[in-house]
Parts: structure tokens; C-alpha cells; sequence
């Protein structure tokens, strides 16, 4: 086996399983050095342990066109997504959002959430489902000229937003 | 506060639990991603805005109870040896090592537990216990989380659940992992059969492979892949039950070994034990050869008690970081090939040869009565 990198003997296989795909990276001892794959002087049993890092995310389709190029909150450019496959804050998961979506279906699951939900945060979230049927009954109402309904689901929509947290809406 | 001498100079407690059987199972580790609303992802942050996140973060972890009078650390005020060794303790991550600026680590005096911001999210949360134990590693993280989250505002979202700065991390944010030793497996050729069995499971698995099939040191690691889509507790219950069963299929293989080839296997116990008490040169990849076999022999209880917890110690001692600080001074890799050997060498001093007794094997194992139910690898 020859050397993935230069054309020495490999003498190191770095192989990683996940799902039906293996991937094996042939190497010699010098590349593996250079890697910093697996420096044999410098065992991985703390890289086994201590990275997480899974295979490196599926590069982002390209045709996602709906998302916008920039974030506006942190200046991070969906050419950077492509080119690191990270974000740049939390507001980059809206500003990219079918980008996003395109990446982690392959990568996951599921694309819903179901695990833990901070305490605080469950109110909110209800509230916000909440304010999201009432903002659309309110729309139905008004569309169907029903104004007497519509006026009640404003006044329960202005109320509900008085209690959500600025930040929030 | 606890120094960094004081640290280095007491091992994990994963590491010298003796009522906990971790003899297969190595350790559970679970780890925790979260982030701040409205601050810029480490990696993509300005070191101003690394710094604010930490003067955020720094004061509430180092707060908890859970963490009093433990090591808390910028890493900007440690040299580069230090922060090497703390990544071979499992205590930080390389790249947060590497990186330094605005960094920080926060490590209980037991070191099961370890904090570590401006990582590649904002706060990585991690709990670390010998055996497989990963529900209990889980709800002592949990507890602080939940301590956290009324002081912290974290990134999150209904449908994406807790906000990470990589996708492959969204949901839970959370990544369970147990470390495997499986000589018994490498040397009767099932490994193969057995890690294809459990990727196709949606699992990750890694060990660091040499030619054909054996690993370094026979560890490996597997890990969930997936982190949204499933509660913590599916994943966790996914992932318990699958290591239990290839823990099963190492033991059955040990015992079959036992049964079947005592001979072959108490040489090469016996050949490692000479080789570690007397060889003045190891470099790593032999030293780990070794020590696996040893480790192996500890659990056959060829060796006295204790000696699988000296094997799991010796494992750590003898990493480039650790070797370094034991000799005090930078080392050339022939150096360091020396003073791993001596290191390893004085470690088993009083280590006895191995108690084995193979004849009596053979007059027990033609009993037929004895045999124990060996089951086909699962598929
Ligand atoms: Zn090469
Ligand atoms: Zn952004």
C-alpha cells in the first residue's frame, strides 16, 4: 500500500466507521506526522478521547438559493460556510437557513429537536407557538372580513406579546 | 484553588476507581456543547468578544459548588508543556490548546469533571467515570446545565435545540462516548466483524489502526453520530446497549481464549511482562502493544489485584507531554524512548511474573460440563 499523500510505503491506516461508510486514509509515517494524525510519538488516545469531531460535514449543496449571502449580525459570508462548514453566531442558523437544513439532513436523525429544553426557555417557546396560530386566525378573520373575531385575536395577540421578553419576539 | 502541580500529581478518579468493574469498558465520557445568545461563535469571535464570553462564563462555572476548589485556569498563563498535558489527561481539547486566547478551564478536584470555554462552541461541558456508566456521567452534567441555565442565556431553538457553531452538533449538543478495550477481539480476528456491526447502527467508531487490523493499544472509541432527531435518553439507551454487547462478545472471546488456546495466551502475556519489566526503549507503539497484553493478563488475574488501574496509569505516564514533565526538560524522541522504558520499568517493579497455571486448565476444561455458551458475533 502506498502513501495517500506522497508516494512512500503507508505504514498507518487511519480508519473511521460511521453508518455504512468507512473511510481509510493510508499513510506514512512522515504524512501521518505531518497530519498530526497520528503522530506515533504522539499517541491519539487523547484525540480517540478528547475529539469529537465526526466526519467533517457534508459540504453545503450549492443550489440552497434562498438563503442570503451575508449575516447581518456577524458578517459571516455563506462563502464561509462552504469553505468551514461552521457558522459564525446564532443568528447565521436564520441568515442560512436552507443551507443549514440541506446540511443536516444528512447528518442526523431527525431534523427536530426532541431532547432536553432550558427551563424559561419552554414558556417562551410556547408562547411563540402560540402567537404564530393566533397571528394566522387573525389573518383567516380578516381575509373572511369576520372583524368582530378579528378584534379578539388582536387583543389576545397584544396581550400574549406583552409578556414575552423583548429579545424574544 | 487547586494548582496545576496538584493536579498533575494525582491521578483521575476514573483512573483508580477499583469497585467499579471497568475492565472491557474503559471509561464513559459525555460531553455537553452550548453557546450564548448573541455573541459570535468562538472560532469566528474577536479576541475582545473572546474575552467578554469568558468574563461571562468564567465566574458562573467557577461559581458552582460542583467545581469548588477545583483547578480553574486561563490558559493564556500556562506554558505550552502544560497545556499539552492537559490534553493528554482528557482535561482540554487540542484545539483549544492550540488556540489559548480568551480560553479558559475549569476541572473539579476528582477531574470527572471539566469546563472548558471558548472551545469551538462557547462552553463545553464534559463528565468523565470509569465503566460504562454513561447515564450517571450524564445526569451529574445535567445537573449543572440546568444549574447554568438560569444564569447563562444559551443559544436555542424549538426546532434546532441548542444552537452549536457545527451543525453536526445541533439538537442535543451532547456526544456520548465509551472507550473499549478489546485485545481478546483483535487477536481472534473478530474486531472487523464487530465494528462494522456497530457503525451500521449509526454509531461512530474509531481506533487508530496499524497494519491489518490491530489498533494501538487495542482501544477504541465509540460514540454517537447523530445529535438531533433523538431525546438524550434515546441516544444514551442506543448506545448503552450496543457497548454492552460487544463488552459481551470480549469476554466471551477472553474465556474462549482461556479454554481454547491457554498456552498462546499466557505466552504472550508472559513475553509482554518481560519485555515492560526489562526493554530499556519503548516508543509508544510498542510500549501500548505491551501494556495491552498486560492489561489483558490483569483482568485472567495472572496479576494481583490493582495492576489493570496501573496499566490504565502507565497508559496516560507515557504520552510526550507526560514523559516531558517527568523528566523536566524538552526531549528528543530517542530520549524520550528511554525514559519511557525507565518510567515503565519502575512502575512495575514490584509487579510479580504472572500466576499462571495452564495445566490445571486443561485437567478443569475436559469437563464438558464447564463449557460456557459462546455466542456468534452479532451481525
Ligand atoms: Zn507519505
Ligand atoms: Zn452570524
Amino acid at each position: 500500500m502506498k502513501c495517500q499523500f506522497c508516494e512512500q510505503e503507508a505504514n498507518v491506516t487511519y480508519t473511521k466507521v460511521v453508518g455504512d461508510k468507512s473511510q481509510k486514509i493510508h499513510l506514512c509515517n512522515q504524512c501521518a506526522d505531518d497530519k498530526g494524525i497520528t503522530n506515533l510519538e504522539n499517541f491519539d488516545l487523547t484525540d480517540m478521547l478528547m475529539s469529537d469531531d465526526q466526519f467533517a460535514p457534508a459540504k453545503a449543496e450549492e443550489h440552497a438559493a434562498s438563503s442570503k449571502s451575508e449575516c447581518a449580525d456577524c458578517g459571516f459570508t455563506l462563502a464561509d460556510l462552504r469553505k468551514i462548514g461552521r457558522l459564525g453566531c446564532s443568528s447565521c442558523y436564520d441568515t442560512f437557513g436552507s443551507e443549514v437544513q440541506s446540511m443536516i439532513r444528512n447528518m442526523h436523525k431527525g431534523t427536530q429537536h426532541k431532547g432536553k429544553v432550558p427551563e424559561g426557555m419552554l414558556k417562551e417557546i410556547e408562547a411563540k407557538t402560540k402567537l404564530k396560530t393566533l397571528q394566522s386566525k387573525l389573518d383567516k378573520a380578516i381575509a373572511n372580513e369576520e372583524y368582530e373575531k378579528a378584534g379578539k385575536l388582536k387583543n389576545e395577540l397584544e396581550t400574549l406579546q406583552k409578556t414575552l421578553p423583548v429579545d424574544a419576539k | 484553588m487547586m494548582r496545576f502541580s496538584t493536579l498533575v500529581k494525582h491521578p483521575a478518579d476514573w483512573m483508580t476507581g477499583k469497585s467499579k468493574d471497568n475492565s472491557v469498558v474503559i471509561t464513559s465520557r459525555i460531553r455537553l456543547a452550548r453557546n450564548i445568545r448573541d455573541f459570535p461563535f468562538p472560532g469566528w469571535a474577536m479576541k475582545e468578544e473572546r474575552k467578554a464570553i469568558l468574563e461571562t462564563i468564567l465566574p458562573e462555572i467557577a461559581g458552582l459548588t460542583k467545581m469548588k476548589k477545583g483547578f480553574a485556569q486561563e490558559l493564556s498563563q500556562l506554558d505550552s508543556l502544560q497545556k499539552q498535558v492537559l490534553v493528554e489527561r482528557h482535561l482540554i481539547s487540542r484545539e483549544q490548546a492550540a488556540r489559548s486566547e480568551g480560553c479558559a478551564a475549569v476541572v473539579n478536584r476528582k477531574q470527572s469533571l471539566s469546563l472548558m470555554v471558548n472551545e469551538e462552541d462557547h462552553l463545553r461541558m464534559q463528565s468523565i467515570c470509569a465503566g460504562l456508566h454513561l447515564r450517571e456521567a450524564y445526569d451529574l452534567l445535567d445537573s449543572i446545565d440546568r444549574d447554568l441555565e438560569t444564569k447563562l442565556s444559551y443559544g436555542y431553538d424549538g426546532n434546532l435545540g441548542y444552537i452549536t457553531a457545527c451543525p453536526t452538533n445541533l439538537g442535543t449538543g451532547m456526544r456520548a462516548s465509551a472507550m473499549l478495550h478489546l485485545p481478546a477481539l483483535v487477536l481472534t480476528d473478530q474486531i472487523g466483524q464487530v465494528l462494522q456491526a456497530v457503525s451500521k447502527l449509526g454509531l461512530a467508531v474509531r481506533g487508530l489502526f496499524g497494519e491489518g487490523t490491530e489498533s494501538l493499544g487495542d482501544l477504541f472509541q465509540i460514540s454517537n453520530q447523530s445529535t438531533l432527531g433523538e431525546s438524550e435518553d434515546a441516544i444514551i439507551d442506543r448506545l448503552e446497549r450496543v457497548i454492552k454487547q460487544v463488552a459481551n462478545h470480549e469476554r466471551n472471546a477472553r474465556l474462549k481464549m482461556m479454554e481454547e488456546e491457554p498456552h498462546e495466551l499466557s505466552n504472550k502475556v508472559g513475553r509482554a511482562y518481560g519485555t515492560l519489566k526489562f526493554a530499556h526503549m519503548f516508543d509508544s507503539k510498542e510500549a501500548f502493544t505491551h501494556i495491552s497484553l498486560l492489561r489483558l493478563g490483569a483482568d485472567l488475574s495472572y496479576f494481583p489485584e490493582g495492576t489493570m488501574q496501573l496499566c490504565d496509569a502507565l497508559m496516560m505516564e507515557i504520552q510526550p507531554a507526560h514523559l516531558q514533565l517527568y523528566a523536566g526538560k524538552e526531549l528528543e524522541p530517542l530520549k524520550r524512548d528511554l525514559i519511557r522504558a525507565e518510567i515503565i520499568r519502575e512502575r512495575l517493579q514490584n509487579l510479580d511474573p504472572p500466576a499462571i497455571s495452564n495445566i490445571e486448565n486443561e485437567v478443569n476444561s475436559t469437563d464438558p460440563g464447564d463449557e460456557l455458551p459462546i455466542e456468534p458475533p452479532i451481525d
